[in-house]
C-alpha cells in the first residue's frame, strides 16, 4: 500500500510527459493530487503504522503526519497549477507531448514522488538519495520562466544544496564508522531504528561528528542561517505554487532527517549537544529572518525569510524539547499550510500586478477583494494571532522555553518574533489597504482555479485553531512521541 | 605498495586541479581521480567478480571516469569556454593553499580514532580530494569548473566511506551514483541555458539577486 505512494505520482508523471493533450495533463495533476490525499487517509485508517526495524522503507506515524501534511498541500497547489498553466502563456507550444508545460507537470508530480520517498524512508542512506533527489527535481522547476533572474536562482539552488548534501553523506559515512564500532550490529541494515535501540554503543566522537554534519547538510535544505543564502532568490523566483511545495513541504523533509539524528543523538545519550546545536542555529535563523524583514520590498523573498523565521522557530523548539515534541509538530503541520496559502495568494496578487515590489501593490482588499482576504487573513495566522493554530503552538514552544529556563534563547526569539511582525505587518499594510494602483491591469481569469485552493488551506488553518479533530489530534501525539515525548 | 602508488597520484591529481588553469585537463584529472578510486577500492576490498559490489565498482567507475567527463568536455566546446581567466583566488595562492589543506587533512584524520586496520595517509588523501573539490567550487567562477569540483567532493567523499566504513549496502551505493549522474547533468543543462541567456558562465556576476 505504501508503494502507491510512490508510484502514483511517478507513473501520473510520466503519462504528463508523454501525452500529447494540455487539458488530459492538467486533469491528471488533479487526479493525482486527489488519489495521493485519499491513499495518505486510507493507509493512515487501515494500515498499522509500525514498521519492522530492518525495513528500509516504511511508514511509522510521524511519516504519516508529514505524509499528510504534504497530501494537503499538494491537493490546492494541483489545482492553483492547473489554473496557472491554462492562463499562463509564456509555457511554449500547445497540446504536444515533451513540451514545456509537460516537462513542468511531470516534475511536479516526480517532486512529490522523492518527497514522499525521503518522508517513508527509514535509512539515513536511503534518506540521503530521496533528499538529492528532490533538489534534482525541483531545481528545473525553479527556472521554469528562463528569465535571467529565475536562471541565476536556479544555479544558486543546485549548487548549494548539492554541495551541503554532499556533506550530508559525510554525516552519514560518520555514522556508518561509528557504527562500526558496535559488534552486534553486525551485518543488520543501519536503519535509524536499529541504530537508535544500539544508541549507547555507538561512538560518541564519531556520532558528533556525523550531527554536524548532518545539521549543516541538511540544514542547508531546510534553510537554516547561514546555509539559507540559496533560499530567498529560489523562493522568490519558483513559480507560486512551486515556491509554495518548496516552503511547506520540502523544508519539512529535510528537517525529519536532522529530527530523526536528533533522536539517534538522545539514545546515545548526546542530546544536550545536538540540542545547543539546533537551538544556536535556530536563534541565528530567527535574528536574520527579523533583520531582512524588517527591509524588505519584495513580498515573494517577505514570504521566504518568513519561511527561515518559522524553521528557526521549529528548530528552537526540537532544541528545548527534549521531553515534549508536540509544540514542533503542530508548528510543522501550521506553518506549511498557512505559507502555502500565503504563497498562493502571492501568486494571484502577482497575476494582477505584475510586480514583486510591495511598494507599487496597493489596495489589494479593494481591487481583487478574495485574494486581499486570504493574504490578510494568512498573514495574520502565519504571525500568530489567535486563534490561528501557530498561535498555539508558538505559545507552546514558548512555555516549553519558560520551563526548560531557556532565557537568553526566550528572549531572542520575542524580540525577532516582534520585530518579524512590524515588518510584516508594515508591507501588508501597505498592500492590503493603501491607495488602489492603476486600474491597467487585467483582472485575474479561472476564478474557481484561483480562489478553491485558497480557500481549501484557508478553511483547515482557521478550523485548526479552534478544534482539532480527534484523529488528528492523536497523530499529532503520536508523533511528537517518535521524536520524543 | 599498490595503495602508496595510487595514494600518491590521487595528491598529485589534487595539486594539478588547485594549479591548472585550463579546463579540459582539469576534467582528464576529475575522472583519472575516478580511475584511481575504483583501484583503490578493489584492492582494499577483496572482492569476487561475481558479487554485487563488484558491478557497482565498474558502473560507477564507468559513469565517473567516461560519461560524466565527457558530457562536461561536450559542454566545454558548446559553451565555447578553455580556461578560467580570472579566477576569485589566484594559481599561485591556490596551490599554496592546497599545501595548507593537504596538511589539515593528514593533521585532521590524526586525531579521529578509527577503527582497526585503516591506512591512514589515503584516508588523509581523500579528504584532501574533499577539500579539493570545496575549494574549486569557491574559488573559480565559471560554472563548469564549479561541477568539476562537486564531482571531486564526491570523490573524495566516496574513497573516504569506502576506507573508514567499508561502504555500505549495494542499494544505497547505487542510488547515490544515481543521484551523482543526474545531478551533473541536471547542471550541464543549467550551464547551457546560462550561457544561452547571459552569454557567459561567470558564476560572480551571477549576483542580482540580493538583500
Amino acid at each position: 500500500m505504501m508503494w502507491i505512494l510512490l508510484i502514483l505520482p511517478l507513473t501520473g508523471g510520466v503519462f504528463s510527459l508523454i501525452t500529447a493533450s494540455d487539458f488530459l495533463r492538467r486533469i491528471l495533476l488533479q487526479l493525482v493530487s486527489v488519489f495521493y490525499l485519499v491513499a495518505v487517509i486510507m493507509i493512515w485508517k487501515y494500515f498499522p503504522h509500525s514498521p519492522a526495524p530492518e525495513d528500509l522503507l516504511g511508514i511509522d506515524p510521524l511519516s504519516l503526519l508529514f505524509l499528510f501534511i504534504t497530501a494537503l498541500l499538494f491537493l490546492p497547489v494541483a489545482f492553483y497549477t492547473a489554473g496557472y498553466l491554462s492562463h499562463g502563456d509564456s509555457m511554449g507550444k500547445k497540446n504536444r507531448a515533451f513540451s514545456r508545460e509537460a516537462v513542468f507537470t511531470a516534475l511536479l508530480q516526480i517532486f512529490l514522488s522523492t518527497m514522499t520517498l525521503s518522508i517513508i524512508s527509514r535509512h539515513p542512506g536511503v534518506f540521503w538519495i530521496a533528499i538529492e533527489a528532490t533538489t534534482l527535481a525541483s531545481a528545473p522547476l525553479i527556472s521554469f520562466h528562463r528569465s535571467a533572474y529565475s536562471l541565476e536562482a536556479s544555479w544558486k539552488y543546485l549548487l548549494i544544496c548539492s554541495v551541503g548534501i554532499a556533506l550530508a553523506l559525510t554525516g552519514n559515512i560518520f555514522l556508518s564508522v561509528s557504527a562500526s564500532f558496535v559488534p552486534s550490529l553486525g551485518s543488520l541494515p543501519h536503519t535509524f531504528e536499529v541504530l537508535f535501540s544500539e544508541g549507547d554503543l555507538l561512538q560518541p566522537v564519531w556520532l558528533k561528528g556525523a550531527f554536524i554534519f548532518i545539521i549543516i547538510g541538511y540544514g542547508t535544505k531546510m534553510g537554516l542561517v547561514p546555509m539559507h543564502t540559496w533560499l530567498p532568490d529560489a523562493h522568490s523566483q519558483a513559480p507560486s505554487p512551486v515556491s509554495a511545495l518548496l516552503s511547506g513541504a520540502l523544508l519539512n523533509c529535510a528537517m525529519l532527517g536532522i529530527l530523526r539524528f536528533h533522536n539517534l543523538m538522545k539514545a546515545a545519550g548526546l542530546f544536550e549537544f545536538s540540542s545547543s546545536l539546533l537551538t544556536v542555529f535556530g536563534v541565528f535563523s530567527v535574528i536574520l529572518a527579523g533583520w531582512f524583514i524588517v527591509n524588505q520590498n519584495d513580498y515573494k523573498r517577505l514570504l521566504a525569510y518568513s519561511s527561515i523565521e518559522h524553521v528557526g522557530i521549529m528548530s528552537i523548539a526540537a532544541g528545548s524539547s527534549v521531553y515534549n515534541s508536540y509544540p514542533l509538530v503542530i508548528h510543522a503541520f501550521n506553518h506549511s499550510l498557512t505559507k502555502g496559502l500565503l504563497f498562493l495568494a502571492a501568486g494571484n496578487i502577482l497575476s494582477f500586478y505584475k510586480t514583486k515590489n510591495v511598494k507599487e501593490v496597493g489596495g489589494v482588499l479593494g481591487n481583487i477583494p478574495f485574494t486581499g482576504v486570504m493574504w490578510t487573513g494568512g498573514f495574520l495566522a502565519i504571525c500568530g494571532f489567535p486563534p490561528s493554530g501557530i498561535f498555539i503552538s508558538e505559545f507552546s514552544i514558548i512555555k516549553g522555553l519558560i520551563n526548560g529556563g531557556g532565557w537568553l534563547t526566550l528572549s531572542l526569539l520575542l524580540v525577532s518574533l516582534s520585530v518579524i511582525f512590524i515588518g510584516m505587518a508594515r508591507a501588508v499594510t501597505d498592500m492590503s489597504f493603501g491607495t488602489p494602483a492603476s486600474k491597467s491591469a487585467e483582472p485575474f481569469k479561472g476564478r474557481f482555479y484561483s480562489s478553491f485552493p485558497l480557500v481549501f488551506l484557508f478553511v483547515i488553518i482557521v478550523v485548526s485553531g479552534f478544534w482539532i479533530p480527534a484523529p488528528v489530534g492523536s497523530l499529532f501525539k503520536a508523533a511528537a512521541f517518535v521524536i520524543g515525548g | 605498495m599498490f595503495i602508496h602508488i595510487m595514494t600518491a597520484l590521487l595528491i598529485l591529481t589534487n595539486f594539478y586541479m588547485l594549479g591548472s588553469s585550463r579546463l579540459s585537463p582539469i576534467i582528464t584529472a576529475v575522472s583519472a581521480q575516478a580511475v584511481i578510486l575504483a583501484a583503490v577500492t578493489v584492492i582494499s576490498t577483496d572482492l569476487s567478480f561475481v558479487s554485487p559490489e563488484f558491478y557497482l565498482i565498474a558502473a560507477s567507475l564507468v559513469i565517473k571516469s567516461v560519461v560524466l567527463p565527457v558530457m562536461l568536455k561536450k559542454a566545454l566546446v558548446r559553451t565555447g569556454i578553455r580556461r578560467e581567466i580570472t579566477p576569485v583566488i589566484g594559481y599561485s595562492l591556490s596551490l599554496l593553499t592546497g599545501v595548507l589543506l593537504f596538511l589539515v587533512s593528514v593533521k585532521g584524520i590524526k586525531m579521529l580514532p578509527f577503527p582497526e586496520g585503516v591506512f591512514n595517509m589515503t584516508v588523509s588523501a581523500s579528504v584532501f580530494t574533499f577539500f579539493t573539490g570545496l575549494f574549486l567550487i569557491v574559488g573559480r567562477v565559471k560554472a563548469i569548473t564549479q561541477t568539476i569540483g562537486y564531482l571531486s567532493m564526491e570523490n573524495g567523499i566516496y574513497l573516504f566511506g569506502t576506507l573508514s566504513a567499508g561502504g555500505s549496502s549495494a542499494i544505497v551505493e547505487l542510488g547515490i551514483l544515481l543521484d551523482l549522474f543526474v545531478g551533473v547533468f541536471i547542471m550541464g543543462i543549467v550551464i547551457l541555458k546560462i550561457k544561452r541567456e547571459f552569454d557567459h558562465i561567470d558564476t560572480d556576476e551571477l549576483a542580482v539577486l540580493r538583500d
